[in-house]
C-alpha cells in the first residue's frame, strides 16, 4: 500500500468510524462487541483496500461488519455480552437516559438476523437488493426477516407507548 | 408502526456519545499490515507446492463486484445442470438446524415463550460447549422421552436438558453426560435443599460456595455413582467424576451438571467453565423471537467458512441452489457424490486467479451405523469407482478426502460420525476445466470445520 493510499484509509476510517459503530451496536446492542465488530472490518478492509473501488466500499465494509457480527455472535458466549444485550450494558447506562435505554431494549427484542435486515433497511437506507448482498441472503428472506422485524417492534412498542403516545 | 417510527427509535437506541477513539486508526494499519505480511508469507511458502496447492494471494481478497453494475446473477443455477435431483426438502432443513444435529422428537404443547426461551439457552449451551470442545452425540434417549437440547417439562415445572456430548477431536471415547435445568423459585429456599440433595450424600463430592454478581453457586466437584448408561440403566452404576453447579439467581435457579466418562487423559471442563456457562444463560429473562433457519443461511455459512478459508475468493450465494440428489445419481453417467438421501447446496465462486468454480456441502443422516466407520465412511462417498483416502478418526469416526477425475474433477473432504449421525463433506470442482481446482484437502477440512 502507498502513503497516499494508507493516508486516504486512515481518513476513510476517522470519517466513518462513529457511522459503523452506532451501525454496529443497533445490529449487536452491546458496545463493546460493536467495537470488536468494528475493529476487525476495518483490519480486513485494509488488506483490501488497494482493490476495493470507492463507489462500493461502504457497502462492503458494512458487509464486512455484518458478517463479523453474525460469526461472532456464536464464539462470545464467554463474555456475557449476548447479542441481544438485555439489559444495555454499563456504558449505556450513563448516556442520555431512559429512552435511549428504552428503544434499545426493544430492538433486542429481535434475533440476530432480523435485527441486521432492519438495522441495515431503516437506519443505512439499504435497498432490498443491497441488504440481501450485504447479508448473503435473497430478496425473499429480506423481505420476510423485515417484516417480521417490524411486526415484534410493532408489538412492543405499541406495549411501551400505548394509544399512539410518543 | 410505520418506516419513520423505526427510523426515530433506531435514531434514539442509538443516540448518544459514541467512543470513536475506541477505533484507533493507528491500531487498524497496524493490525492491517501485519495481516498482510502473515498472508504474504503463507503465500511464499505455498509458491513452490504441488499443483493441488491452493496459490495464496499477497492480500486478502474482496469482493470487487459488490453493488456491480447493478446487475444481479439470476437465483439459483449453481448446480450442474445433468445432475438428477429433486428439489431439498424442509424436512431435512430442519433435522440439520437442530441443536444437537439429531432427530429426536420435538416436544409438543410448548407455548411461544417456551419455545423462545429454549431456542434461547440452546444458543448458549451448545455453542459453549463447542468452544471446550463438546460436541453433541444426537442420541436419542430410548427409555423415556427425549428432545432436541433444552425443552419445557410441564411435568417438572422446569426447563430441561439431557444430553451426551464426545470432547477432542474424535480420536478418543471421551464423553460427558450433560444434564441441565432452569426453574423458578417461587419463594422456596433451594440453596439448602440442592445443598442437602447433593452434598452429603455423595461422599465424594466436594460442595463449596461463591458469590457471584448474578447470585449465590453452589460448586460441586469430585465423584459420584451413576448409571453406567443413564437411559436404559442396565449396565448398573459406577463411580464417575462430576463437576456440577447450581446458580441461584433472585428467583431462578439454573443448574448444570456434568458426569465426565473420558477415557483419555484430556483436561475435562472445569467448575469454573460449568459455572461461566450457567451464568451465562439468559434465566429469567425474556427470550428474543426464535431465528428460523433457511436455506439462504446454510449457504451463508458455506460461503463464509470458503471466505475465512480461501484468501481471495468470491463466492456468490445468489447462485445457491439447494437439491437432494435423485435416485437416478447413480447411473446418470456423471460424478455421483452421494445417494437419494444426499441433500446438498451448490454455489458458484470466483477463486483470486479469476478461475470459476463450484463449491458444495452435501449432507446425509447415518442410519443403523456399524462395523469398521472407514468402511461405512467409504460407502457413503461413493468411493468404489473414485480415488479415496479414508482415515479412521475414532471410534466411531471416520473422513474421506475424495478425488474425482472424470467429467466435472472435484476434491471432496468428507466426515463420517456416527455418533452426530451424519456424513457431511465439503468440495470444489472445476466449472469449465479438466482439473480439479487447486484448493487442497487441509483447506477443504478446515472449511467442513468452519461449518459444522
Amino acid at each position: 500500500m502507498t502513503p497516499e493510499s494508507e493516508r486516504e484509509f486512515r481518513v476513510y476510517v476517522e470519517a466513518n468510524r462513529a457511522a459503523l459503530l452506532r451501525m454496529a451496536f443497533l445490529t449487536c446492542g452491546d458496545w463493546h462487541h460493536a467495537e470488536d465488530a468494528v475493529q476487525t472490518a476495518l483490519v480486513k478492509l485494509f488488506g483490501a483496500w488497494d482493490r476495493t473501488r470507492r463507489e462500493t466500499v461502504d457497502a462492503y465494509t458494512r458487509r464486512i461488519v455484518a458478517n463479523v457480527l453474525v460469526d461472532q455472535t456464536r464464539r462470545t458466549w464467554f463474555r456475557r455480552e449476548r447479542s441481544y444485550a438485555f439489559p444495555p450494558d454499563q456504558r449505556e447506562a450513563a448516556s442520555p437516559g431512559d429512552d435511549q435505554a428504552e428503544a434499545a431494549a426493544i430492538l433486542a427484542r429481535l434475533p440476530l438476523k432480523q435485527r441486521a435486515t432492519i438495522v441495515l433497511r431503516f437506519w443505512e437506507d439499504q435497498s432490498v437488493e443491497q441488504t440481501a448482498r450485504i447479508l448473503r441472503c435473497s430478496t425473499g428472506t429480506v423481505k420476510s426477516n423485515t417484516a417480521r422485524g417490524l411486526k415484534t417492534l410493532r408489538e412492543h412498542y405499541e406495549t411501551l407507548n400505548p394509544a399512539g403516545s410518543k | 408502526m410505520n418506516e419513520d417510527e423505526v427510523r426515530r427509535l433506531l435514531d434514539k437506541a442509538a443516540s448518544g456519545p459514541v467512543d470513536v477513539d475506541r477505533v484507533d486508526p493507528d491500531a487498524i494499519v497496524r493490525l492491517g499490515r501485519r495481516d498482510v505480511a502473515r498472508r504474504r508469507q503463507i503465500g511464499i511458502a505455498a509458491a513452490g507446492a504441488a499443483a493441488a496447492v491452493l496459490a495464496l494471494g499477497a492480500a486478502v481478497g474482496i469482493p470487487l463486484t459488490i453493488g456491480g453494475n447493478g446487475e444481479t446473477a439470476e437465483r439459483g443455477g449453481a448446480a450442474p445442470q445433468d445432475l438428477p435431483t429433486v428439489p431439498a426438502d424442509d424436512d431435512f432443513l430442519n433435522e440439520w438446524s437442530r441443536a444437537d444435529h439429531g432427530n429426536c422428537p420435538e416436544p409438543g404443547g410448548q407455548t411461544d415463550e417456551q419455545e423462545r426461551t429454549a431456542d434461547a439457552y440452546n444458543q448458549v449451551l451448545f455453542e459453549a460447549l463447542k468452544e471446550l470442545g463438546g460436541e453433541p452425540l444426537g442420541r436419542c434417549l430410548e427409555t423415556r422421552p427425549d428432545y432436541d437440547g433444552v425443552y419445557y417439562s410441564e411435568e417438572q415445572g422446569a426447563y430441561i436438558l439431557d444430553e451426551s456430548f464426545a470432547f477432542g477431536d474424535g480420536s478418543t471415547s471421551d464423553w460427558a453426560w450433560v444434564r441441565g435445568g432452569s426453574w423458578e423459585a417461587g419463594g422456596v429456599n433451594y440453596e439448602s435443599q440442592m445443598e442437602e440433595k447433593e452434598c452429603p450424600p455423595n461422599p465424594n463430592v466436594e460442595c463449596s460456595w461463591e458469590d457471584v454478581p448474578e447470585g449465590r453457586v453452589l460448586l460441586i466437584e469430585g465423584s459420584r455413582t451413576d448409571f453406567v448408561d443413564a437411559d436404559t440403566e442396565a449396565e448398573g452404576a459406577a463411580e464417575f467424576p462430576v463437576v456440577a453447579a447450581f446458580l441461584f439467581r433472585e428467583d431462578v435457579v439454573v443448574t448444570l451438571d456434568l458426569s465426565l466418562r473420558f477415557e483419555s487423559d484430556r483436561q475435562a471442563p472445569s467448575i469454573d467453565q460449568v459455572v461461566d456457562i450457567i451464568r451465562a444463560l439468559p434465566a429469567g429473562e425474556e427470550a428474543p423471537e426464535v431465528e428460523v433457519r433457511a436455506w439462504d443461511d446454510v449457504a451463508a455459512d458455506l460461503a463464509a467458512a470458503a471466505e475465512r478459508e480461501i484468501p481471495g475468493i468470491e463466492v456468490d450465494t445468489d447462485t445457491a441452489e439447494f437439491v437432494r440428489l435423485a435416485p437416478e445419481v447413480a447411473t446418470y453417467g456423471g460424478p455421483v457424490y452421494g445417494t437419494d438421501a444426499t441433500r446438498m447446496v451448490f454455489v458458484l465462486a470466483e477463486l483470486e486467479s479469476g478461475e470459476t468454480v463450484r463449491l458444495f456441502l452435501q449432507a446425509e443422516p447415518v442410519e443403523d451405523a456399524g462395523g469398521d466407520p472407514t468402511v461405512g465412511a467409504a460407502s457413503f462417498a461413493q468411493c468404489s469407482d473414485v480415488d479415496c483416502e479414508t482415515a479412521a478418526d475414532g471410534p466411531g469416526d471416520a473422513s474421506v478426502h475424495r478425488t474425482i477425475t472424470e467429467g466435472r474433477p472435484s476434491s471432496t473432504s468428507l466426515e463420517y460420525r456416527v455418533g452426530d449421525g451424519w456424513v457431511i463433506g465439503v468440495g470444489v470442482e472445476a466449472v469449465d476445466g479438466s482439473e480439479a481446482p487447486p484448493v487442497d484437502f487441509a483447506t477443504l477440512d478446515a472449511i467442513l470445520g468452519g461449518i459444522r
